[in-house]
């Protein structure tokens, strides 16, 4: 290398640097030039032997040569890592439309959705959530909510009975939430705001009857309880439910253990009584849906709790939970709900 | 109750359409369920509450729509010329008066039987009823037309001539109508003649004094019999007639002789004959009592503003007197055949049926707060959460099922239904898993062979406070899981699920109440013997877990293995940890050291961890990383790899501290478990 002039030096230099490929290549070029036994440390250690006024000339070309080595060897290192980076990073790259690594996602039955649906928006306007039992006695289910025996009412309720007795009682399935009404008022002394959404029994089984349902009851006793509060209550649970702007109507009706007694209409959510070509299938054509009945609590009620109906009033609603999931959801027939298929429960989660 | 349209308005004069009374009616609680043609007319199909016996006519129907349409209502024909004799031609004794205060009975001779006209065929017909003869058909009429049920007895077949209205006695059997012989029960009320019953009293007749082609003479009834007694009477035959129906709902007792004197002058013009005597017992008369009302007792209800003139007039316009009491009170008496109006509230209702609730505002009842309790629903919702998001379906299943599901398990149902639909669901369910494993049984026989579901839900276990008829109500939080592993990625292939990803999600599921809960091998008889394992806390069974038993897999059909979960709710929700307190924890170095020992297949992995962390109290914690078998490991036995936490709350450990600390583990397994340390 000695015979090498400093311009076959650079020229040399600027060839190799084209082979550079990777980091490791360019730290032994950059040791061969710049190293201790490198070409261009070599050459510096000749410039002593050079004469006093050509030392500086070839002194200054000398390191015009280094620096310019230095700083391609720098410019290099940073492009070569940074090819080095997205290489990696690119061999590295996932497809985004493969699964994730998580359990498979099921769901909650819809009866359980809506019912969850219920219980938040009383809950929101103060109402607590009670439950009782599902095997009750006729006092419970009948008598103490004013249907005594041999009344004409009590075949509005076709009843399962069980073949065991309590205390020389029949026990029955509870045919409706309303005894939990009962249970409560005995406990507690009014005010008293409650909703009782549970399982209850009837024999009875068809396309839209299943001999187990859901209901929610509803209960308000206060000292200044009055049918306007009833219907402005059931009015905004109906409207949170399936709409804000929806009518709400009441008719009137008897149920035993309330009275007045209303049965309660919302107005068809699908078309709104508007009569446009086909009959509208949720309502029928009559513009209106039944969704259940209500009334001031019978004082025949407060009697068997021990309430004084001159003291206190309130009123009550009960609505089918199916009924309500029914219409939501578009469900024709009952029996899906207690048929589990999965191609049924995933459709709500 | 079928009302046809003009028979209507030969009672009351409105002009309004079928939709418009229709219309009116269901406003005032008497539902018009639809409106059909039915021979040329058009029939209103009234739904007519049980509180409403009196709307079961259709003069009753006529009555409430001329209230409604402010309309008078007319009697369209001639009141009977009949007047009661003081002595019957068949003699009339009542010895159970509590249970019939009015009896009637006309006798009418020479009448002649035969097919009724085509009038009164087609208006029966409009109100579903079948022409027999004209003197049945007469009946028939009346009791439509004035919801008075009356009863023909051919006078010739009573025997001894004369009428005991009286209880059966005991082992009396009577022929009805419809021909079959009918057992009567000593509550019942029945019609005997001097040799035994000839009708149930408001039920049905019998078929040996029925009129038929050959009668000449009749006698015709007309009575009020008690509902408490009809009712029974029918509930326990089987039977509903037109006038059990009505009976039991209540007829009006001051209308009897009225509609008996209907029926005789349609016989009369019908049938022809002369009437030979009509009697009428009614010795104590039932009067509606007075009811003390107070007319601010309509806005107390029904809120808003109520006129005491409007709410007079809705009253009387009902044809109930008003007569003002003390201290602004009223005394309101209701008409005979409104049996269902006794307190003041009745008098309300009135008021909001007849003026319409779309009077009623909506508004919001004024709050006190209510503290009361109620459920706390959290649980629960965490719990579903929880498992939906783990890949589980929530399923809603019968509470009742049949003997062999309730038996799949080998456990015996805890009640019966005393009338179930039919067997398929006849008893109620002791424990969901059946259902849950039918369900899981049919997914497999539709090709969804994974299957994971949960239910949370009450069972019905047998009663352990003396009360023995009572089942216990249970909720019961139990699951299924089946097929390919919960965490299946396609990145390690598909797995089946096995009883890890079991106990992982009981694990989640305690974890939620705070839990860790003890596992300890289980021995439930459904459950595979060497996978199963209770769950304790505190020393409570809280539930179990485990692999179904192969006998039980073979019964379902179930070709891979099935595993199960089922927690009794209670025990969790009471097992719930929910004191939370801070302690001070360490924050110097944590050493971790691993050790691999070589136990024999039987050793439990929980027992040498729980050996471990009570060997010094510098371990924090001692957990299995690894299981390892065969390779250099002899068969029967296992290699367990522990990886092991020490650390000191004031200072560093030193190297010999933590060599001493394993040293003495390693003695200890040695010596307890004959466990090998793998190097």
């Amino acid at each position: 290398m000695e015979g090498l002039s400093l311009q076959d030096l650079a020229r040399k230099f600027e060839e190799e640097v084209g082979g550079v490929a990777s980091e490791d290549d360019l730290v032994r070029l950059k040791a061969a030039y710049l190293g201790k036994q490198g070409h261009l440390t070599a050459v510096l250690k000749t410039l002593g032997s050079l004469s006093p006024d050509q030392r500086p000339v070839v002194g200054a070309q000398v390191n015009e040569l280094k620096e310019r080595i230095e700083r391609t060897v720098r410019d290099l290192t940073v492009s070569l890592s940074e090819r080095r980076k997205s290489e990696k990073l690119r061999a590295e790259s996932v497809d985004v439309t493969l699964p994730g690594r998580s359990a498979e996602k099921g769901g909650a039955h819809p009866l359980t959705r809506l019912l969850d649906e219920v219980e938040d928006i009383f809950r929101n306007i103060g109402f607590s959530v009670h439950e009782g039992p599902e095997v009750e006695t006729e006092f419970f289910n009948f008598e103490a909510l004013n249907i005594p025996q041999n009344h004409p009412a009590r075949d509005m309720q076709d009843t399962f009975y069980l073949e065991g007795r309590t205390q020389g009682s029949p026990l029955l399935l509870r045919t409706h939430t309303s005894p939990v009404q009962i249970h409560v008022m005995k406990g507690h002394k009014p005010p008293i705001r409650m909703i009782a959404p549970g399982v209850v029994y009837r024999r009875d089984s068809d396309v839209t009857h299943s001999p187990m349902f859901h209901q929610v009851e509803g209960l308000v006793v206060d000292e200044k309880v009055t049918m306007a509060d009833l219907k402005g209550t059931v009015a905004y649970f109906l409207r949170r439910l399936f709409g804000e702007d929806l009518k709400v109507r009441f008719r009137p009706s008897y149920f035993p253990f309330t009275e007045p007694s209303a049965e309660v209409d919302l107005e068809c959510f699908a078309c709104q009584g508007k009569k446009t070509g086909e009959v509208c299938r949720i309502c029928k054509g009559t513009g209106w849906i039944e969704m259940g009945g209500s009334g001031m609590v019978h004082p025949a009620v407060f009697e068997h709790v021990g309430y004084d109906p001159k003291k206190v009033k309130g009123f009550a609603f009960g609505m089918g939970i199916e009924r309500l999931a029914m219409l939501k959801y578009g469900i024709t027939d009952i029996r899906l709900f207690f048929e589990n298929d999965l191609r049924f429960l995933r459709q709500f989660s | 109750m079928k009302l046809p349209l003009t028979w209507l308005k030969e009672w009351v004069a409105v002009k309004g359409g079928a939709d418009e009374i229709a219309h009116k009616l269901t406003f005032a609680g008497l539902e018009v369920e639809g409106i059909a043609s039915v021979e040329g007319e058009t029939v209103l199909e009234v739904n007519v509450t049980p509180n409403r016996g009196d709307c079961l006519s259709v003069r009753g129907l006529a009555r409430e729509i001329a209230v409604l349409y402010g309309a008078p209502l007319k009697t369209p024909w001639k009141a009977a010329a009949l007047k009661p004799s003081p002595k019957s031609a068949v003699g009339v004794t009542i010895s159970r008066p509590k249970s019939c205060p009015r009896y009637a009975l006309a006798v009418i001779d020479e009448v002649r039987v035969g097919p009724s006209p085509a009038w009164l065929v087609r208006r029966l017909a409009q109100t579903g009823v079948r022409s027999v003869n004209n003197v049945v058909d007469v009946t028939n009429y009346v009791l439509m037309e004035l919801g008075q049920p009356l009863h023909a007895f051919d006078r010739s077949k009573l025997r001894g001539g004369k009428i005991v209205v009286r209880g059966a006695k005991a082992g009396e059997v009577l022929k009805t109508l419809d021909g079959i012989d009918r057992k009567l029960d000593t509550g019942d009320l029945v019609i005997a003649d001097a040799d035994g019953p000839v009708a149930l009293a408001g039920v049905m007749g019998g078929a040996g004094s029925e009129v038929d082609s050959g009668t000449s003479s009749i006698a015709l009834e007309s009575a009020f019999f008690d509902p408490a007694v009809v009712r029974p009477a029918a509930r326990r035959l089987g039977i509903q007639s037109e006038s059990s129906y009505r009976f039991e709902r209540g007829v009006d007792p001051e209308g009897i002789f009225q509609a008996l004197g209907r029926a005789v002058s349609l016989i009369l013009e019908i049938a022809g004959g002369k009437t030979v005597s009509a009697v009428d017992l009614y010795r104590e008369k039932k009067k509606p009592s007075a009811i003390r009302f107070h007319p601010s007792e309509v806005a107390d209800t029904l809120g808003g503003v109520w006129k005491e003139s409007e709410v007079r007039s809705t009253l009387q316009g009902l044809g109930f007197s008003v007569k003002a009491g003390a201290k602004g009170e009223w005394r309101v008496t209701a008409a005979s055949h409104r049996h269902d109006v006794s307190r003041s509230v009745d008098l309300v209702e009135e008021v909001a049926r007849v003026r319409g609730l779309e009077r009623v505002e909506e508004k919001f009842p004024v709050l006190r707060a209510a503290p009361g309790g109620g459920k706390d629903f959290s649980p629960e919702r965490r719990v579903r959460t929880l498992l939906e998001h783990s890949g589980f379906w929530e399923t809603v299943h019968y509470s009742f099922t049949s003997p062999e599901t309730s038996a799949l398990l080998g456990e015996a149902p805890t009640a019966a239904l005393a009338n179930p639909l039919g067997c398929e669901n006849s008893v109620l369910r002791a424990s969901l898993l059946p259902s849950l494993l039918t369900t899981a049984a049919y997914h497999v026989r539709h090709q969804m062979e994974t299957f994971r579901a949960f239910e949370l839900r009450t069972a019905f276990l047998p009663s352990d406070s003396g009360d023995s008829g009572r089942p216990e109500e249970r909720r019961r939080l139990a699951g299924v899981l089946m097929g390919g592993r919960l965490l299946s990625h396609w990145s390690e292939g598909v797995r089946e699920t096995d009883f890890y990803d079991l106990k992982g999600i009981v694990e989640r599921i305690l974890g939620l109440f705070g839990l860790s809960g003890a596992f300890e091998k289980g021995s439930a008889p459904f459950l595979h013997p060497g996978q199963q394992a209770r769950v304790t806390a505190g020393g409570r069974t809280l539930g179990v877990l485990g692999e179904l038993h192969p006998d039980v897999l073979g019964r379902l059909d179930f070709k891979k293995p099935v595993f199960v979960f089922d927690f009794d709710w209670r025990s969790l929700l009471e097992a719930e940890r929910t004191e939370r307190r801070y302690r001070d924890f360490p924050r110097t170095p944590v050493v971790e050291r691993d050790l691999a020992v070589v136990v024999g297949e039987g050793t439990e992995a929980g027992a040498l961890a729980d050996f471990i962390r009570r060997q010094d109290v510098v371990i924090a914690d001692a957990r299995v990383f690894d299981l390892y078998r065969g390779g250099q490991i002899a068969a029967g036995k296992k290699s367990l790899a522990f990886s092991i936490r020490m650390s000191r709350a004031d200072r560093t450990l030193t190297e010999g501290e933590v060599n001493e600390v394993i040293a003495r583990i390693v003695e200890g397994l040695k010596g307890d478990f004959h466990a090998e340390i793998r190097q």
